[in-house]
């Protein structure tokens, strides 16, 4: 193969595609900073959404231990995922900077995500009690249509 | 045999490469948001990479040119070099992020510390490249990796309504709103990135010159390449088809390989949730191995330097040191706190940027008569293989204004 030696034009190509891979890395930093900004209309909505795709998907896990699908390594260590990937997202709501007229919706999906924590850290003792799974299903609903509430109350 | 076994190249290249982390989880949340609207992404995204695929396994057979010297002789020295440092940070972090995904997937299935699974995988990942040879190797990932089947026959099970699926093979916008046309849009460019990941075409195009392939193989060439490329995209489409049935209607977004494995397994018992752990880790794991080996070969390619997983390891010390150094990096990385999911959301974008520097170098070789004689591509060759460049780069400048307006994709 033919050496490419356009040594003219070698360093400004150079420096462009160091610009060229840079710029997602620190864009990336950014990006994953960014959660921490002001909390308008649209974030609020995008976090409620959010907050109710934790509901779900714990209501979905909760009717797979029931079908009595699930080991029990797995129940232990899913519930444990769920429950930090909650915990990790009621901070961002905390840190978060609330516009005018949104706070009390934030507030309120700050406290049906406590209330989410507490369920997911007892589903790993309560995976053979079938009875105490439909109760913690029944609470989730609870906390699903409060979030309901909440989004179209915005 | 030796030919039907020669096909677990192509597998393992498809299968640690199209089912890795980023793809297994990008994909459900694609299909849990847009239903099937991106299935042509997936479409798309296999047929550059067969093209490209068996570009780069035919440039290596008949021009006995490894990927990284093709990308040093044409984009030259200081680009080249700028190349491989990119591509090789690519490796490093991609194979982090498969690493802790293995070390998620091995504590959901034995309730281990999920540290010590790090870094044990870490060990036992370089004890079986150290002791086992390039075939070997290729073998026990490709065929292991077939596990993940299971989230095919999943999403078959579920009974998909095959008019829609069809459908997705259509570009359509979603909504008329600019939220949700932009979260399309960086979905299908993530889509389109995981399944082009670069170091699949580095690490075929590693296994040809291994082998030992010659112009005679070059039917094969194609073949082995289109086999592993159509296994890992129905596997990459049960994986959308799921995220469509199973969480779409739901309102879930899948932020975690935990949620997606039960997807997996979501009309089957407790072996199926077993076995689509396993897979994942066989995939994880032969994404981690390919990424690491990339790393060596782009090395000692691009400086010219002895190379080769069937050599002795006196013969080939930068070779060996640079795997090691790989999987060393990587697992230092994994184990800094960083979840494996941010680390896939920068490589599946970083990806997507540093693409073009080694896709326009492959091109290039393949069409050049002097270098390739009558193996030279033809000319529809070129002209799609230009096209596919062309939206490869129209991607890469895409994917970080759309990475930054949809902060990484949250709905």
């Amino acid at each position: 193969l033919k050496e490419d030696s356009n040594t003219g034009t070698a360093k400004p190509r150079v420096f462009f595609a160091l610009a060229v891979v840079l710029f997602p890395i620190l864009t990336a930093t950014s990006a994953s900073c960014s959660r921490n900004k002001k909390v308008g209309l649209d974030e609020l909505r995008s976090r409620i959404r959010s907050a109710n795709s934790f509901v779900a998907e714990s209501e979905l896990f909760i009717d797979y231990i029931r079908q009595g699908h699930a080991p029990h390594h797995y129940i232990e260590a899913h519930a444990a995922y769920l429950e930090d990937a909650v915990k990790q997202f009621e901070k961002e709501l905390e840190q978060g900077n609330p516009e005018l007229g949104t706070g009390t919706a934030i507030h309120e999906c700050i406290t049906d995500m406590d209330l989410l924590r507490r369920e997911l850290s007892s589903i790993a003792a309560l995976s053979a009690n079938n009875h105490g799974l439909a109760a913690a299903k029944t609470r989730m609903e609870t906390i699903r249509k409060s979030l309901q509430k909440a989004y179209s109350s915005i | 045999m030796k030919k039907l076994l020669g096909v677990t190249l192509g597998m393992m290249t498809a299968l640690g490469g199209f089912v890795d982390l980023g793809q297994i989880v990008f994909t459900m949340q694609a299909g849990a948001l847009f239903g099937y609207r991106l299935m042509w992404a997936i479409v798309l995204g296999t047929a550059a990479i067969i093209l490209y695929m068996e570009m780069c396994g035919r440039v290596a057979v008949v021009a006995k040119e490894p990927v990284f010297a093709v990308v040093r002789t044409r984009l030259g020295f200081p680009l080249g070099l700028f190349t491989l440092i990119a591509s090789n940070l690519l490796n490093v972090i991609t194979c982090a992020a498969e690493l802790g995904g293995i070390a998620i997937a091995l504590h959901l299935l034995t309730g281990w510390p999920e540290k010590i699974l790090l870094i044990g995988t870490s060990i036992g990942l370089g004890l079986i490249v150290f002791f086992l040879s390039f075939q070997w190797i290729e073998r026990t990932f490709g065929l292991s990796g077939l596990m993940t089947v299971v989230f095919a026959v999943s999403a078959v099970t579920l009974h998909p309504d095959w008019s829609q699926v069809a459908r997705g093979l259509v570009p359509t916008i979603p909504h008329p709103n600019a939220k949700h046309v932009l979260l399309y849009a960086y979905f299908a460019v993530g889509i389109f990135s995981a399944v082009l990941m670069e170091y699949e075409v580095h690490f075929y195009s590693f296994g040809v010159m291994e082998e030992n392939w010659t112009p005679k193989d070059l039917g094969q060439n194609f073949m082995v390449a289109a086999f592993g490329s159509v296994l890992g995209a129905a596997l990459t489409a049960g994986l959308l088809v799921l995220g469509a049935l199973v969480f779409l209607p739901r309102g879930i977004f899948p932020e975690m390989l935990s949620s997606t494995v039960l997807a997996g397994a979501f009309p089957f018992g407790h072996r199926a949730l077993v076995l689509a752990l396993l897979g994942t880790i066989a995939c994880l794991a032969g994404a981690a191995v390919e990424t690491a080996l990339s790393g060596a070969y782009n090395l000692c390619q691009f400086f010219n330097l002895a190379w080769g997983k069937n050599e002795p390891k006196k013969s080939v010390p930068v070779y060996t040191l640079a795997w090691t150094g790989t999987l060393v990096l990587a697992l230092f990385a994994a184990a800094t706190g960083l979840r494996p999911l941010q680390l896939v959301d920068m490589s599946v974008i970083f990806g997507m940027v540093v693409m073009p520097f080694t896709y326009y170098p492959i091109l290039k070789a393949a069409a050049d008569r002097e270098v390739m004689g009558r193996h030279a591509n033809s000319k529809l060759d070129t002209i799609v293989g230009s096209a596919f460049l062309f939206l490869i780069a129209g991607a890469a400048i895409a994917a970080i204004p759309l990475m930054i307006a949809t902060h990484s994709g949250r709905p």
